[in-house]
């Protein structure tokens, strides 16, 4: 069972997919010591989140800053992710379908399928995810 | 390291990923996989037994090498995937398009 506290993990990182894959690490571990159940889809939601601000919001420019607030109270995880670019239109991406043969265009569409609740900013550069976890 | 085998019999590629198809393995995949298809790799199918995730960016990477081998008549397996991976795929409707079975 997860913990009745509020647990969370907070960082600010580099915008590099090598920092990306640190915390997505230490996330695993806390995740573990805490008995998140759902962890891959966890993680698949956490890795779309800091990629989407570190490839699009940062164009994995190492001297901007990601911060990323990932929490947990029961059964409720919210992930919070912010980055330092100027924002993109989550507007016109958020109906969007990919085609087939399209090699891009699927983040959105695995965070509708897999949170419960998804809170872009005005401009693009904070994300809050929801998932609940039972 | 991911290693490739050739079935001398039908000429099949199999190419065992040790590792997961995301982001920031996607370079060193991307030029991998490339690098075969251009050698003749046409009846591709990559065993997936050590593969724990794949994010957006690998889906991608996964589709363009479909359309690459599709292009020259050939196609794309993915084998030995797992459980979460098998629902991701279905719930983003790759397996109605690339042969995907389970572990």
């Amino acid at each position: 069972m997860p913990p009745r506290r509020v647990v969370e993990i907070r960082r600010t990182l580099p915008a590099t997919l090598e920092a990306l894959e640190s915390f997505v690490a230490e996330f695993a571990t806390w995740a573990e010591t805490h008995n998140l159940p759902q962890r891959f889809e966890s993680e698949l939601v956490l890795r779309e989140a800091l990629t989407n601000a570190i490839v699009h919001g940062s164009a994995c420019n190492p001297h901007m800053l990601v911060t990323c607030v990932v929490r947990l109270r029961r059964c409720r995880l919210t992930i919070a992710v912010s980055d330092q670019g100027p924002g993109f239109d989550w507007r016109d991406r958020w109906d969007h379908v990919p085609r087939e043969m399209d090699c891009s265009g699927r983040g959105v569409g695995i965070l509708r399928g897999l949170c419960h609740a998804i809170r872009f900013n005005q401009s693009g550069s904070r994300l809050v995810l929801v998932r609940h976890l039972l | 390291m991911n290693a490739t085998i050739t079935n001398p019999d039908n000429g099949t590629l199999i190419y065992q990923l040790q590792c997961d198809v995301v982001a920031a393995t996607l370079p060193e995949l991307r030029s991998e996989l490339r690098r075969l298809v251009d050698e003749g790799a046409r009846d591709f199918v990559i065993d997936m037994a050590n593969t724990r995730m794949v994010d957006s960016s690998g889906l991608g990477l996964l589709i363009a090498l479909h359309n690459s081998l599709k292009k020259h008549n050939g196609r794309l397996s993915l084998t030995h995937v797992s459980k979460d991976l098998m629902k991701l795929f279905e719930s983003m409707r790759i397996h109605q398009f690339l042969t995907v079975s389970p572990a």
